[in-house]
């Protein structure tokens, strides 16, 4: 009887990694059996593929048949990988795939895709002058205001998680729901990685997207003014003075706004002197022709910085012909 | 040597030069005459220049004939508009950068009338509405905090001024409405204000600030709008309908647009340089063209299958493009190119560097209801330009 026992013991014990096998087989089916969709999130009217990922079933794969919409596409027989196109944004393609295993088997894989858009809208907060019709640039340690735009989903960005990060750290300490709008400070060197991650509450990813953004030099340049028109914008290399007296601008753009604002350094030099720096404008500076006899030249110089930080300025030099 | 010797010899001396002296006084002839002064070139030979046949001036036939494009103004123009006085002329109206000075001129005499003295310092940006009753006019100093104010020259107390925002960032005057946008808790609001009554309606609202728009023809639109363009930021179109904001399928880098009812001119960056596209929203087809055109210098025209665009064909566009144009460290010497909206093939329209001889950035292109005359400025100096198509 214990002879019984123990032969009863070893079946089971040699039977039971068989049982697990099968049925991790099982839902292996489910699992690892896929349709691959490239690129991860078509955009609208765009080209994409739907591939099969079969690699895992235990059986032969022995036809594939595919329906786009419920309508079978008789040219794609047998094609494991097949081309397609997105519609309208927000209309879904339903797309399914059946597969014959030997053994009379089948099993049928469904994916839906819908065309969706993340915009994400740049808005650097550095300088540029009121003329100015493009959008300014991020510069080192400014502030840039990031804005998530999601067309193509009936789901409120209120319903909406949202992962921000800026060169892989998270911002805001983690998902934050409903935050499509963030401000971040642009980090060292000349470029800086932005990605965003939006998932339903359910936590089922609905769209991602990464993007490099530059960091660039702030510039300056030069530009005459008159009282009654104002500032030409025609950007200066040399300026000839005609008459009396003329009044340049020295513009900065992508400077941070706190460093335009309140410039800890900022200095206007004539032929290597410092000028006075305009008490009712330190940006423009009023040139007088001298008073003896003759031509000549002068350099003008103009000078801005953060002394904090110090890639955060500008100089510039015009030729000034009289 | 004795005394009586050095007398007699200082004699002798003084009779000769007597006697040379009486002989020129008397008989000598004076040489031809020499012009000391007509040569201020050092030991050169100087050529004498042919005297030129000159034909009388009965000779000279009289020019009366204006030039088809011929400068309207020297000063600077915030804005200008075409319209058609109580005789059925053409008068152009315009507004002085500046002073906010509203003038007309007759297109016929050239004659220019101060229509309005109103002085608004610093104005910069100005729409006239088409009967030129109406003028809204942006000043500003060098900051982005403008004024929107409007002029009413057909009010009993006229002129009227009304300020309407403090911040407007965006303006457009359209038949009966002035569309303008403001920026409210990080959003752009578009209002439309009625000339009418006064009353200003919500239009639409969008999630950023730093936005370009393109105006319908009504407060329904549609109305377009994209973020400003850069060269390195991506931009997006968007098309709104009432509230409803759609997505349109065209994005890029260095994203600036003009959107025809069907057809969408684009520009974007393609492979680091600035490359420009038909878009048709009915069959979502896209078509890249020969030639980079700047939209924001473009013309749509009415009832036609073309568009109008300024085109500089000795400038290759850098991939920094429009950035640096915006800064006016690039200047253009244009001409204008009619462009056939199916085809995408573009003829010139007028050579303008050699009509003028002057190298002119054309911005803000117009033209009459009857296609005769079209309008620009030139971008360097804001001057008003007019060219009369003959044909």
């Amino acid at each position: 009887m214990m002879a019984k026992y123990i032969v009863l013991a070893f079946c089971f014990l040699f039977a039971g990694p068989l049982f697990v096998q099968a049925q991790i087989s099982e839902s292996g089916f489910s699992q690892t059996a896929a349709i691959v969709i490239e690129p991860t999130y078509p955009a609208p009217h765009s080209t994409f593929s739907a591939s099969l990922d079969d690699y895992s079933l235990s059986g032969q794969t022995t036809s594939i048949s595919w329906k786009i919409n419920g309508l079978t596409v008789a040219d794609n027989n047998n094609l494991r990988t097949i081309n397609l196109q997105s519609g309208e944004v927000g209309k879904t393609i339903t797309i399914e795939a059946n597969i014959g295993l030997n053994g009379n088997q089948s099993i049928v894989l469904r994916k839906t895709v819908t065309p969706t858009y993340l915009d994400i809208v740049v808005e650097p907060q550095t300088r540029t002058p009121a003329f100015y019709l493009g959008r300014g640039l991020p510069s080192i340690e400014s502030q840039v205001n990031l804005k998530a735009i999601i067309s193509g989903t009936s789901i409120s960005s209120n319903d909406l998680i949202y992962t921000w990060q800026v060169n892989g750290q998270v911002i805001g300490g983690g998902p934050l729901r409903g935050r499509s709008n963030v401000t971040i400070t642009v980090p060292r060197g000349n470029s800086f990685i932005v990605s965003l991650r939006v998932t339903k509450l359910n936590g089922e990813e609905l769209i991602k997207k990464t993007l490099r953004l530059p960091s660039v030099e702030p510039e300056v340049y030069f530009y005459e003014k008159t009282a009654l028109y104002g500032l030409n914008p025609k950007a200066l290399d040399s300026l000839y003075l005609t008459g009396n007296s003329a009044t340049l601008t020295a513009e900065p753009y992508y400077l941070a706004l706190e460093t335009y604002n309140q410039p800890p350094l900022l200095e206007w030099t004539v032929d290597n002197k410092k000028s006075p720096v305009p008490i009712n404008n330190p940006y423009e500076i009023t040139l007088a022709r001298p008073d003896r006899e003759g031509r000549g030249t002068s350099q003008i110089n103009f000078h801005i910085r953060n002394l904090k930080q110090l890639l955060q300025g500008a100089q510039r030099q015009v030729q000034v012909n009289f | 040597m004795k005394k009586p010797l050095l007398i007699i010899f200082g004699i002798i001396i003084i009779v000769i030069l007597a006697v040379v002296w009486g002989y020129l006084l008397f008989f000598a002839k004076a040489e031809d005459n020499v012009d000391m002064f007509n040569n201020l070139v050092n030991g050169g030979a100087v050529d004498n220049a042919p005297l030129l046949n000159l034909p009388n001036e009965e000779d000279f036939p009289v020019n009366l004939e204006r030039p088809p494009l011929r400068q309207l103004t020297t000063r600077p123009v915030a804005g200008f508009n075409e319209v058609i006085d109580d005789n059925g002329n053409l008068e152009i109206y315009f507004v002085e950068m500046g002073t906010g000075h509203l003038y007309s001129i007759n297109s016929n005499s050239g004659e220019e009338r101060r229509l309005s003295g109103t002085t608004i310092i610093q104005a910069r940006e100005a729409y006239i509405s088409d009967d030129g009753n109406t003028v809204a006019i942006v000043n500003y100093n060098n900051t982005k905090i403008k004024n929107l104010s409007l002029l009413r020259l057909d009010r009993e107390n006229s002129p009227l001024i009304e300020v309407i925002t403090d911040t407007v960032l965006d303006f457009y005057l359209k038949n009966n409405y002035l569309f303008f946008t403001s920026m409210e808790g990080g959003n752009l609001v578009a209002y439309a204000y009625e000339l009418d009554t006064l009353n200003k309606k919500t239009v639409f609202t969008l999630p950023f600030s730093e936005a370009r728009i393109q105006w319908g023809e009504s407060i329904a639109g549609p109305h377009y709008a994209y973020p400003k363009a850069s060269y390195a930021l991506e931009g997006f179109l968007y098309k709104i309908e009432g509230s409803k904001l759609t997505r349109l399928p065209l994005e890029g880098f260095g994203f600036s647009a003009l959107v025809e009812e069907e057809t969408i001119l684009f520009t974007k960056l393609t492979d680091q340089a600035p490359m420009s596209y038909f878009y048709n929203q009915k069959t979502n087809e896209i078509k890249a063209l020969n030639q980079t055109y700047l939209p924001e210098k473009c013309l749509l025209i009415e009832n036609a299958l073309n568009i109008m665009c300024p085109y500089d064909p000795n400038i290759t566009l850098p991939y920094q493009m429009p950035d640096i144009w915006y800064q006016g460290k690039l200047s253009f010497a244009d001409r204008l190119l009619l462009i056939d909206l199916v085809t995408g093939t573009s003829n010139i329209f007028v050579d303008i560097l050699s009509a003028s001889g002057r190298e002119i950035d054309v911005m803000r292109l117009s033209y009459d209801a009857n296609f005769k005359a079209f309008f620009f400025t030139n971008k360097n100096d804001n001057s008003l330009w007019m060219y009369e198509n003959n044909y």
